[in-house]
């Protein structure tokens, strides 16, 4: 049975371009476009990874993390952060909410493979 | 210039008339803006889907023919290259058995040959008997002469002699007849051992051009598999390649998602501006230049989320060029 994934991005791109990449390595993929929508994800399905933005309307990435971090199902899911922020003040920030780690844009497809390969369980 | 004097002089040039100008034309700006970013973002993703859909056919083409030349070898039947093999060695083995069969069909031949030769032999010795039934006849008719010199004496002898010339007609006709069956079968034998003979011959010749043919076949067979080896090898490594490629075009594509962020932050400024210069048209709600100045300036710093806007922010601030040192792309908690 597939690993499932979830990418949770406002850009249907970004989205479009990592759902891809996952695919290509087995995953199954779900896909939310703010973190309310990724939350909403989550109450119906079981996924092994997230992988998210940071700056997202509605909801962000770390509100979303810190949320699901309360979930049962989600508590030791690994969460990839997504994202063009690289300052330091907001890696901190997302290391507090949840974040298993922290990834800037643009990515590359295999990169992002080894580090999904690291975190998984 | 910064951008707050360039904004700042601009205001003060056209400060009462031209506000209501601007009103109008700041949100025409920002909905340039959203549209270009809407539709950059469209067909980066109608780009992806077909590096998608490119990469997916390339997958499938090359899992089919990898399909087919391993066919057989996960149900458990024969594959390609063991079927081959099979053939060849079906082939030879039928081949061989044809051959085995020639050979006995030679033996025979020489077994008729031999048979042919006894039978030459017992037509011989069946001229021998009528040669003695001859010189029996002979002897009966001296002796019945010899009878008839004695007179009624050699009246029992006569009819003993007359009993030996009789056996001996009868030894002949026997010899005759016997020897007339030989002729028949050493003339059946003879003919059923000259077209043995023929089909011998044919059928070795036959045999060599078959087992050539079969040869030929089965070799073309291996090269036609071993080419097919080397194509799917050669797909493989394209398919590999294209992957690579597509990898990239993903790195490459993602400058969407940085120029719509920007343009993002873009609009918002738009809109604060927009803001500010609604406050200038009504004098209660007006503020300092500094004041508007520092909003401004604080909504735009914190609209950043790269460092690259970060550092063409400062360098417009400050004149100096700045380096955007991103740090690390990836980190691990």
């Amino acid at each position: 049975m597939a690993r499932t994934a979830l990418i949770v991005d406002d850009s249907s791109s970004i989205r479009q371009m990592v759902a891809y990449t996952l695919q290509q390595a087995g995953f199954a993929i779900l896909e939310g476009s703010n973190g309310q929508d990724g939350l909403q994800k989550l109450e119906k399905n079981r996924v092994e990874i997230i992988i998210t933005d940071l700056n997202m309307p509605i909801m962000d990435g770390i509100t979303f993390i810190t949320q699901l971090r309360r979930l049962p199902g989600t508590k030791y899911t690994p969460v990839l952060m997504l994202t063009t922020e690289s300052q330091l003040e907001k890696k901190q920030e997302g290391k507090a909410a949840g974040a298993t780690g922290w990834i800037v844009k643009p990515f590359h497809p295999g990169k992002l493979l080894d580090v999904i390969a690291k975190v998984l369980p | 210039m910064s951008l707050w004097k360039h904004l700042a002089s601009r205001f003060r040039w056209s400060e009462n008339r031209n506000i209501a100008a601007c009103l109008e034309v700041l949100p025409v700006l920002r909905s340039q803006v959203h549209e270009v970013a809407a539709q950059v973002e469209k067909a980066v993703v109608a780009v992806c889907g077909n590096f998608a859909g490119i990469a997916e056919r390339s997958r499938k083409a090359l899992d089919k023919a990898s399909e087919l030349l391993s066919a057989g070898e996960e149900t458990g039947t024969a594959s390609v290259e063991q079927s081959i093999e099979t053939s060849r060695s079906t082939i030879t083995s039928l081949l061989d058995r044809l051959e085995r069969s020639g050979n006995v069909s030679a033996m025979v031949v020489s077994r008729m040959e031999q048979v042919e030769k006894s039978v030459s032999g017992i037509e011989g010795l069946l001229g021998e008997l009528q040669k003695i039934a001859f010189s029996n006849k002979l002897v009966a008719l001296n002796a019945k002469i010899e009878a008839v010199h004695v007179g009624e004496m050699g009246r029992g002898f006569e009819v003993v002699a007359d009993e030996i010339s009789r056996q001996g007609d009868r030894s002949s006709e026997l010899a005759e007849g016997i020897g007339q069956r030989v002729r028949e079968m050493r003339d059946r034998i003879n003919g059923a051992a000259v077209e043995l003979r023929a089909v011998v011959a044919d059928g070795r010749q036959s045999l060599s051009a078959s087992r050539a043919d079969a040869e030929k076949a089965l070799n073309v067979l291996c090269t036609v598999h071993q080419r097919s080896e080397e194509s799917m090898a050669m797909m493989v490594a394209e398919n590999s390649a294209l992957a690579g490629q597509i990898s990239e075009a993903i790195v490459g594509l993602q400058f969407q998602d940085r120029t719509c962020q920007r343009l993002a932050h873009v609009a918002e400024v738009l809109e604060t501006v927009e803001r500010q210069l609604a406050r200038r048209a009504d004098p209660i709600g007006i503020s300092s230049p500094d004041q508007e100045r520092k909003e401004l300036m604080d909504h735009m710093r914190a609209g950043y989320t790269m460092e690259s806007e970060r550092a063409v922010h400062a360098c417009m601030v400050s004149g100096i060029s700045q380096d955007a040192d991103q740090g690390d792309d990836i980190e691990l908690f």
